[in-house]
């Protein structure tokens, strides 16, 4: 058995799937697992516990429709906290299934913030971030390539291995805030599979611009490097 | 006493045994004769067997009957084989996947030829299509088609969810994502609103918010509403696509299989449902593929035929006939007529423990292999397997062949299982069997009748005739030539039939049980090659008969020894009262001989009951029960007339522990019984068989020349003295064919064989005095034996009669 690696003793590169719930986690570590296969790294899996989230149902303007479309009342802060409870274990179990299935180290974490700038700070520049996001249709759609990527393979495997077919998104350099919104709109119209960036080389660098992704595309977004902070 | 018996006279040795003469033959050795048929003087039979063979109408099945050996199993099987090669070639039966039921398989009648090579294109089919369909779903028409679907319904549900996300986020509204669903939260300054901040919110703003939010609440339910049926019909175009490009495959191949089989209607509707069931189904061979992969061989030469999901497709064959329009029709004989190997049978395969079965197990039967020709059966093996004969029935009353197992009929096991349609039955069914077996069918079950028409009856003899014993030397010739044997010279052959004419117990007679005869031919063969001899000659015969007789004499000898030892009491000099020597016949099956008992009768006054301590001990039979009765009718119609019947009489085998039946011994007690009551002593040198009737007549019995050897056996051990002999009834001496030494003691004076026809003669012959027969006055004459017997049971008469009346009733009587 492979057992969890301690943080920050091995620069070895990593897997890192991150979601706020674990619909979204459950996507992320199947695309974990068809990686694994093909890229000797380490897996980690990061919870976060977003704030607005945990704001929101405070809120007794806040809404919550179920995936179903069904219209419920919001949660109580306790059932909330039970729940992210519930989805961070499940999550934590996935990552070392996979984990355990390929002879993969693995390492799960918590933390509380905001998604993209909690993990942030964990990333190394040979990470591999799987963003995770819950799937609202069951049909396999392309996997989108959005620009160049430092790891071309990773994109093409991900596609083989899903059966699916491969969308290449151009991107305009210099990126203007009309093609960029160009993208999100047509990235928003894809039903994708996945959506394959390269931190180092495309538009979406800070957690703001991949967060405007995440929501745009509805699909897990891999990233191939660790993203830049909203400042720089 | 009258002591003017007539001569005793015995027959002449050439009555006892009338040989064939082997210069009536026009032969050397059997190699001269030409190849007759196998059979003589079963004509009738052969007419039966023809008549069954040729006649179209339904129900005129056969049963075959005689006893085993007359070489009827051999006559069927030649007549049906050559009326079968005149009948038409019947059609194939295959059993293929009923799509909409499985567990009805369905019945195709092809033509003949046809089942094999459609199983072949079925197969090559499915193999062809293995690499056909993959191909077509990997083709760039088909990718670029399944794109288009996918972008079409992707595109449209993302396009609302996009436009709904655009909605919210010009109103200021957030949708997050939580384990529970999607939350809507208002925004202001790109931060999710707090709920300190909502409260300080004016009334008016409030509900403005809580307005817009519900209101996008209600745009997002409809969004994530529509997306089961927004699948719900991608899913229908991807299947229409799939369908459409596995039709164009299928489509082509299926046509080459029907071009491959024009105007056969039956494959046509078969081949069609096969087309719609591949293009539903398409995808069973794209996992082939990926398993093809997998295999040890590329995968376009992959026998994906074999692979379990593709058995729906295939082709069971129950029963094909290949050979052409000149194979004529089937011949079959089954062995082992059980109910499945008659009817066919469905079987099953153990799967994660549980019995299943399809189409492709049904296994056909002894019916679906001579379906359209002619199927012989052993009637007794058939009657003893369970259920086979009453599925026989069933199947040849329904004109069809239903598979029902045993197992299923008696609810012994629950598991799946088929129904299969019935195969369409037109076949002539023989049965070989014994009399008794028909006769219990004719009696006992209603349906033999309606269902088997036809008896073709074998005799066990034919009468001979010179034509019957060139015919006969014809059938040993065949058969030497049929088991490879050494030649017969014309002795030999003459000693064999010398052999059939005993064992039809008739010198008039010749035996048709080929299968006996076939038997000494192979041992007298093995002597004639002992002896280095080319040629079998008489005494290879004389020898393998003798040989056949003494490996099977044990018991007889070992009687001859207690007699010879004075353990069993046997006289064969001397005379006695009341005591006589009887003959009877010792059967083993394969080896019967005749043995001497002792007979013995006493008398005394009584009410004129004979009794016969034999069945009194439930050791007679009925036969020899109805043989002693029939002593006590002769007796009181013949004496003393004029009173009661006042004997009583006891008649006993002596030494029988056995048990006794048959009448043959009766005259033999008639003549202890009269012996007893004249009181006239009767020779013991002389053995006595035959029946006797009422009137006194001796009548024929059965075993005569065992009877004779066994009595001169004893007297020869004995040392012969000249006055021994046996008498039998004068209408058994057609039957005599004794063994060459009895004849020869006859020849020489040292033996007789003595035919009676009455009681009276044989009294004479007995007891050295005459019989006496009524004279004018209605009385014997004196000194006679029958005068002698009336006397004495006068005598009884009185006696009873003197007891019956009390002394004082007499006294009134003599008063009146």
């Amino acid at each position: 058995m492979i057992p969890a690696r301690t943080s920050g003793t091995h620069p070895k590169t990593r897997i890192v799937v991150a979601a706020s719930c674990f619909a979204d986690a459950s996507s992320g570590v199947r695309l974990a697992a068809l990686l694994s296969s093909r890229i000797e790294a380490d897996v980690e899996g990061v919870f976060v516990e977003e704030e607005e989230q945990a704001g929101l149902f405070h809120n007794p303007a806040a809404r919550l429709v179920t995936p179903g479309g069904e219209q419920v009342a919001a949660p109580s802060p306790e059932e909330l906290r039970a729940a992210l409870k519930r989805d961070a274990l499940a999550f934590e179990r996935e990552i070392a299934r996979i984990a355990l299935e390929h002879a993969r180290h693995w390492s799960f974490r918590t933390l509380r913030g905001r998604l993209l700038a909690s993990i942030g700070e964990l990333l190394q520049a040979h990470d591999i971030l799987l963003l995770g996001h819950r799937p609202l249709l069951r049909m396999r759609g392309p996997v989108i390539r959005l620009g160049a990527t430092g790891r071309p393979d990773i994109a093409a495997g991900l596609a083989a291995d899903l059966g699916a077919p491969i969308v290449d998104i151009a991107i305009a350099a210099p990126m203007t805030a009309g093609s960029l919104a160009e993208t999100l709109a047509l990235v928003g119209r894809t039903s994708a599979s996945a959506i394959v960036i390269d931190t180092a080389s495309g538009p979406f660098r800070t957690p703001g611009e991949i967060n405007d992704l995440l929501d745009a595309a509805r699909c897990p977004v891999i990233l191939v490097g660790a993203p830049a902070s909203d400042g720089g | 006493m009258a002591d003017n018996p007539p001569a005793t006279v015995g027959l002449k040795a050439e009555d006892l045994r009338r040989t064939c003469d082997p210069a009536a033959f026009a032969f050397q050795t059997t190699r001269d004769l030409p190849d007759g048929g196998q059979l003589i003087g079963q004509e009738r039979a052969i007419d039966a067997i023809r008549l069954s063979a040729r006649i179209a109408h339904r129900d005129f099945n056969l049963f075959v009957l005689g006893p085993p050996g007359t070489g009827r199993r051999a006559a069927v099987e030649n007549l049906l084989a050559e009326q079968a090669a005149l009948r038409p070639v019947p059609p194939d039966w295959v059993y293929v996947n009923n799509f909409e039921t499985p567990h009805r398989p369905r019945a195709l009648r092809l033509p003949s030829g046809t089942a094999q090579r459609l199983k072949l294109a079925m197969e090559t089919l499915v193999d062809d299509l293995a690499t056909d369909i993959p191909a077509m779903f990997e083709s760039e028409d088909y990718q670029a088609q399944r794109r288009t679907i996918e972008q079409e319904f992707g595109g449209k549900h993302e396009t609302a969810f996009s436009e709904f996300a655009e909605r919210a986020k010009a109103q200021n509204v957030a949708i997050m994502r939580t384990p529970m669903g999607f939350g809507l939260a208002a925004l202001r300054n790109g931060e999710v609103i707090k709920p300190e901040v909502y409260d300080r919110l004016g009334k008016e703003e409030r509900e403005e918010i809580d307005a817009k939010i519900a209101k996008l609440q209600e745009e997002l339910a409809d969004v994530l509403r529509s997306i089961p049926a927004l699948e719900r019909e991608h899913r229908r175009r991807v299947e229409q696509l799939h369908a459409e490009m596995a039709e164009r495959a299928v489509s082509v191949q299926i046509q080459e299989v029907l071009d491959a089989f024009p105007g056969i209607d039956a494959i046509a509707g078969f081949v069609a449902d096969v087309r719609e069931d591949m293009i539903a189904n398409a995808e069973l061979f794209l996992a082939a593929r990926q398993n093809a992969e997998a295999g040890p061989f590329p995968e376009v030469v992959a026998k994906v035929h074999k692979l379990p999901p593709f058995a729906r497709y295939a082709v069971n064959v129950m029963v094909s006939h290949d050979g052409g329009p000149e194979a004529g029709a089937p011949l079959e004989m089954e062995a082992l007529p059980t109910l499945g190997n008659l009817t066919g049978r469905i079987e099953h395969e153990s799967q994660m423990g549980a019995l299943v079965t399809n189409f492709t197990l049904i296994k056909p039967g002894a019916l679906h292999r001579a379906n359209g020709g002619y199927l012989v059966l052993d009637a007794r093996r058939l009657l003893s397997e369970p259920y086979a004969w009453d599925a026989l029935k069933r199947c040849l009353e329904q004109r069809a062949i239903s598979i029902i197992s045993i197992a299923e009929r008696l609810s012994l096991v629950s598991t799946t299982s088929l129904e299969p349609d019935p195969i369409d039955l037109d076949i002539r069914v023989v049965l070989i069997g014994d009399r008794l077996i028909h006769a219990l069918l004719v009696m006992f079950d209603p349906d033999f009748g309606e269902l088997f028409k036809v008896q073709a009856d074998f005799s066990e003899e034919v009468e001979r005739t010179p034509e019957a014993m060139a015919l006969f030397a014809q059938l040993i010739a065949a058969s030497v030539r049929r088991e490879k044997l050494k030649p017969l010279d014309a002795p030999a052959v003459a000693r064999l039939l010398d052999e059939a004419i005993r064992h039809a117990d008739d010198a008039e007679r010749i035996s048709l049980k080929i299968g006996a005869l076939d038997d000494i031919l192979r041992e007298a063969d093995f002597r004639a090659g002992e002896a280095g001899r080319e040629t079998v000659a008489a005494a290879d015969i004389e020898r393998a008969v003798a040989e056949a007789e003494r490996r099977a004499s044990r018991l007889r000898e070992r009687l001859q020894s207690m007699v010879e030892r004075g353990t069993i009491l046997i006289d064969t000099d001397g005379a006695a009262t009341g005591q006589i020597n009887g003959l009877s016949v010792i059967d083993l099956g394969n080896y019967r001989f005749g043995h001497p008992s002792r007979i013995t009768a006493r008398v005394r006054v009584g009410s004129g009951e004979v009794v016969d301590i034999e069945r009194e001990v439930e050791l007679g039979g009925p036969l020899h029960s109805k043989g002693v009765l029939i002593l006590s009718g002769y007796l009181s119609s013949h004496y003393a007339l004029d009173v009661p019947m006042s004997l009583k009489a006891s008649l006993v085998f002596e030494q029988s522990y056995g048990g006794v039946d048959g009448d043959s011994a009766s005259s033999a007690e008639l003549y202890a019984l009269l012996s007893a009551l004249s009181d006239v002593p009767l020779r013991q040198d002389l053995a006595v068989t035959g029946s006797v009737n009422q009137a006194g007549r001796v009548q024929a019995i059965g075993g005569v020349n065992e009877k004779i050897e066994g009595f001169f056996e004893l007297c020869a051990g004995r040392g012969l003295t000249g006055s021994q002999g046996v008498l039998i009834p004068q209408s058994n001496v057609k039957n005599l064919m004794l063994r060459s030494e009895v004849v020869e003691a006859v020849k020489a004076g040292k033996f007789r064989v003595i035919p009676v026809e009455t009681i009276d003669q044989g009294l004479e012959i007995l007891t050295g005095k005459s019989a006496g027969a009524r004279g004018a006055d209605g009385a014997f004459p004196d000194g006679t034996v029958n005068a002698r017997v009336e006397a004495r049971l006068h005598e009884f008469a009185a006696l009873r009669r003197k007891f019956a009346i009390p002394p004082e009733m007499a006294g009134k009587d003599k008063k009146k």
